[in-house]
């Protein structure tokens, strides 16, 4: 029989569409996998009117057809940025994005240049889980995913 | 679940569902045409959002057995519809619609607290999923009154004149729909307590901003969308919206 391990490995294949590089597991997405006579695997939706969501569950399906799984978005647990992992985190710094800030800091660090002198342009960005910031220090605009 | 439950649940969502998706429609009419970049972007992320919580709202009805959302939102009959006529309402000025945006996002946040003591654990888990992205909207459109008030001359006769075109189109928004019995066994506030609550928080705003306060909301009014009596621009944005859909009604989408 397959291991959870197996098919958070092979989960790891399965790229978030508006974001690339970052991948479902550790962007937080996958919430159970239950293995039995199928293997099921749960899924948190970031933000329910996101575009990506069947896309993302059309390539799990994609990726795990050998195991015939039974794939789902679930609500039972709202999706917060505190499930992105360390690893999700570096990647998104790695990709220009900003990782979202942490509740004591108001504003997310620059990706660019490191620098914590940025400032908010709008609560909305590019896709549903971005926001728009202004580095004072390079002068550049970047993109932070939203603290939710 | 017994058929009496089933049949409140339904009557209670429906007004919530058809709420969010007019809205979702009237904001995408603004793409392309918002008054800055940013704020395009923004509307585009906001009515995804109304959109993705009345596709939410209408999977939930149609597994308590009413047809499926597709059928829902490109087949059935204006008079069946129970969003409020207050978000039906044709867009015009960008100051009548940051006005409308404003007022119904703040309704939309004390309906969501009202919602909590509902019963019905499918509904929570959604509510708790909407109002963390219901927060960033209400935080937008206060801060576009707050720019439009005190904006200057001109933003600042713009936003009194839209607050007193849209004032007294407001009641039926704060009408759930549903017998007052049946209101009460579902553990919801009277529509009183929740227009109460609502007068309170945007009247302490509108001191803020220094914008006049325009008076009792008034409750007479000829339509009344919770009672499926629309006005006809509801019509007008479902000829628009199902434009393909009838020409071409087997196309994949």
């Amino acid at each position: 029989m397959v291991s959870k391990q197996e098919i958070l490995t092979k989960l790891e294949q399965v790229m978030d569409p508006e974001i690339p590089g970052l991948n479902i597991v550790d962007m937080g997405m996958v919430s159970h996998i239950r293995i039995g006579e199928t293997v099921e695997v749960d899924l948190l939706p970031t933000f329910l009117g996101c575009p990506a969501l069947d896309v993302i569950r059309r390539r799990v399906e994609e990726t795990l057809h050998e195991y015939q799984p039974v794939v789902r978005f679930t609500y039972d647990i709202p999706w917060s940025s505190d499930r992105i992992s360390p690893e999700g985190r570096a990647r998104l710094l790695h990709w220009g994005v900003a990782p979202p800030a942490s509740a004591e800091a108001q504003d997310p660090a620059c990706p660019l240049c490191g620098s914590s002198n940025t400032e908010k342009q709008s609560r909305f960005g590019p896709t549903l889980c971005r926001a728009l910031y202004y580095c004072r220090d390079c002068q550049q605009p970047f993109e932070a995913i939203k603290v939710i | 679940m017994d058929h009496e439950t089933r049949e409140a649940l339904i009557r209670l969502i429906t007004p919530i569902a058809d709420d969010e998706w007019i809205v979702g429609h009237r904001g995408s009419e603004w793409l392309g045409l918002a008054p800055e970049l940013e704020e395009d972007l923004a509307f585009s992320s906001i009515h995804q959002d109304e959109m993705g919580h009345a596709l939410y709202l209408y999977e939930l009805l149609h597994d308590l057995g009413e047809p499926d959302p597709d059928a829902l939102v490109y087949a059935r009959p204006v008079a069946s519809w129970r969003n409020a006529c207050f978000v039906e309402a044709a867009n015009g000025d960008w100051a009548a619609t940051v006005v409308r945006r404003y007022f119904y996002e703040m309704f939309d946040r004390l309906r969501l607290e009202a919602l909590a003591h509902v019963d019905f654990t499918p509904l929570a888990h959604g509510l708790k999923k909407i109002q963390r992205e219901e927060a960033f909207h209400l935080k937008h459109f206060a801060l576009w009154m707050e720019m439009l008030a005190q904006g200057g001359d001109e933003a600042r006769r713009r936003v009194i004149d839209a607050v007193a075109a849209v004032w007294p189109t407001l009641s039926d928004l704060f009408d759930w729909g549903l017998r007052d019995d049946v209101q009460a066994q579902l553990g919801l506030p009277p529509a009183l307590a929740l227009k109460d609550a609502w007068v309170r928080e945007v009247r302490a705003q509108f001191q803020d901003w220094q914008l006049p306060w325009p008076g009792e909301i008034p409750t007479t009014m000829e339509h009344n969308g919770r009672a499926g009596r629309h006005t006809p621009a509801l019509d007008d944005i479902l000829t628009t919206m199902r434009a393909v859909r009838v020409i071409a009604p087997e196309s994949a989408w």
